[in-house]
């Protein structure tokens, strides 16, 4: 819960720095990565409670990302863009704390974050 | 002579040659009868009742050929020359006389053994008789030597051998020698000649009954043709009808494509910068902590109440284009609707009032469910302008649960109520129309109905009904 590690990966910035701030206002130790093959860095070089990540990224994307977590691996949060179930959310889906869907509040971005470091914990 | 009709054959007797006191006989009784009581010598003027049927010529040299031929016979006038023997008629009979016109002409002799015979001798009706299409078809020509017509008659010619002009034949031209020229009635010709009336009259009638029947073939034709020509025009406006009414649904259907690519791509477009802007109002919302200003408060509502609209339209895009599957999990129907109103808080004037089931449970796919439940609540908001009471209640049953989201609002007419689950239709000045479209698809996608009741001025009620999750089906 607060005092969790938490790593926020997405490539647009807007929407990185905003998680970030939200998250640390929360009371979450953030580190962020701009995409996949920089959170893959983090996560080999950190252990991370809980990981809050967009799914479609350029190079990496983060279902790749995650099926590579280091183990035991964190709580994983995927976030997209898309409505339409693909087949890199079906594997998130599998994989996955949860999915969360942009747009969406930042306060039920916060309750599957509290839920995820607690199933961590 | 008679024919087989009971008329007597015309017979043209011309006498070439006669001794004095030679003649001819009448020969039908009745007509001798009449013969005796002419008081005229070698005439008879025929009775109304003999009037073309018979006729007598017996002629001696002291009438012919003067008074005979300048005597113009017609069919009613009769001639008749009582014999210069003992003036007793029928002691010759066979004599081959009996006319129903007489005609004379001229015999005579070319040479030794000769008569030449010309038609254009003979008088203007008798020349008619022997002409072409006259009913007296059947002309012949006998010669006879005397002293008995009957005792040396010889057929020259007939009709088919006619014309009767220029023909020579071979005769002794005596004292006693007769030229006979007779014409039978043709059979049907001569019918047809006496019936020329009748038979004008009933080719006339016949005419007219059968240019009447063509007449009114023609028309009636033409009515048909007239009915078949408007058959088929109907019928081509009709199919004109249907092939623009598959055309417009074509249009229509690519549009609609077209707009669920565009939307597509919108969508996924604004979904970031729209969850940055929520980021960022939450930021704005916390910085500014409990005791920010009411003006700062009520700026922030309103930015996230927009935020929440933008994110409905561009969902109902989204959901519209993609049309996707329901991944179904049991989902607590109390929570997806503080979940809603988290997202969609009323606005001012609007109170809500619930009417939760708590075991209310639906298997569903979350996301789906949220965004019908969140086309419900703010089209209730909208339809509430002027402020009202918003109720959501819930409703477990036996295999679903029954969600109805019902407004104080303006309500709607009959035949707004057929329409507002067509994509793109709305009333409302704000939106694109597709939000009851998707709620439906949504709904029917789950196995689920949704149904609508209002009346102007009277509010509406939207129900939604959704299978419930196994777990909360009643035992």
């Amino acid at each position: 819960m607060t005092g969790s590690t938490v790593l926020v990966v997405d490539d647009e910035a807007g929407m990185r720095d905003t998680l970030v701030a939200i998250l640390e206002q929360t009371g979450y130790q953030v580190s962020a990565a701009h995409d996949g093959d920089a959170a893959t860095r983090a996560v080999q070089e950190h252990a991370f409670d809980v990981v809050v990540m967009d799914i479609r990224m350029p190079g990496r994307d983060g279902v790749s990302v995650l099926e590579e977590m280091g183990d035991p691996p964190p709580q994983v949060i995927l976030m997209t863009a898309y409505a339409q179930e693909d087949r890199l959310q079906a594997a998130a889906r599998a994989n996955a704390f949860a999915i969360l869907h942009k747009p969406f509040e930042p306060r039920r971005m916060l309750d599957l974050v509290a839920g995820a470091s607690q199933a961590d914990t | 002579m008679a024919d087989g009709q009971g008329r007597i054959a015309p017979v043209i007797v011309l006498r070439v040659h006669q001794a004095a006191g030679a003649g001819c006989r009448v020969v039908p009784p009745h007509l001798r009868r009449s013969l005796r009581s002419s008081s005229e010598h070698g005439r008879y003027s025929a009775q109304p009742a003999d009037l073309g049927r018979y006729a007598i010529a017996c002629l001696d040299r002291d009438h012919w050929p003067e008074r005979v031929g300048q005597h113009d016979l017609t069919g009613a006038e009769w001639l008749a020359v009582p014999p210069g023997g003992n003036g007793e008629p029928g002691d010759r009979e066979g004599c081959p006389v009996t006319l129903s016109w007489l005609a004379f002409a001229e015999g005579r002799a070319a040479g030794p053994g000769t008569v030449v015979w010309e038609l254009s001798r003979l008088a203007p009706h008798a020349q008619a008789a022997a002409s072409p299409g006259s009913p007296w078809g059947n002309l012949s020509i006998a010669l006879y030597s005397s002293p008995h017509p009957d005792s040396s008659a010889l057929i020259v010619a007939t009709s088919k051998d006619l014309p009767l002009a220029g023909l020579r034949y071979p005769f002794r031209v005596g004292a006693d020698t007769w030229l006979l020229v007779t014409a039978s009635p043709h059979p049907l010709v001569g019918a047809l000649a006496e019936n020329t009336p009748w038979i004008l009259l009933a080719g006339g009638v016949f005419t007219a009954v059968l240019v009447t029947a063509i007449v009114e073939t023609l028309v009636r034709r033409r009515k048909d043709t007239e009915a078949l020509v408007a058959q088929r025009t109907a019928s081509l406006r009709t199919a004109m009808t249907e092939l623009e009414a598959a055309q417009a649904q074509l249009v229509r259907q690519e549009r609609l494509a077209a707009v669920g690519q565009l939307a597509s791509t919108v969508g996924h477009e604004l979904r970031n910068p729209l969850a940055v802007v929520s980021n960022v109002l939450y930021l704005l919302e916390a910085s500014a902590g409990p005791d920010a200003a009411e003006s700062t408060r009520r700026h922030l509502a309103t930015a996230k109440r927009e935020v929440a609209a933008a994110t409905v339209i561009v969902s109902d895009l989204l959901d519209y284009s993609a049309g996707h599957a329901p991944i179904k999990v049991p989902v607590p129907v109390p929570d997806l609707i503080s979940e809603v109103l988290s997202v969609v808080p009323p606005p001012a004037g609007v109170r809500v009032d619930r009417e939760d089931e708590a075991d209310a449970v639906i298997d569903a796919d979350h996301d789906q469910i949220r965004q019908a439940l969140l086309n419900l609540i703010t089209n209730a908001y909208d339809a509430m302008p002027d402020g009202g009471v918003l109720t959501i209640s819930t409703a477990p049953t036996l295999s679903s649960v029954q969600i109805t989201v019902t407004d104080t609002g303006e309500g709607m007419t009959v035949q707004a109520q057929e329409k507002i689950f067509t994509p793109f239709y709305t009333s409302k000045m704000r939106g694109i129309g597709l939000g009851l479209a998707v709620t439906r698809r949504i709904v029917e996608a789950h196995g689920g109905a949704i149904t609508v009741h209002s009346a102007p001025s009277a509010g509406s009620s939207f129900i939604i009904t959704v299978p419930a999750a196994m777990a909360s089906v009643p035992q």
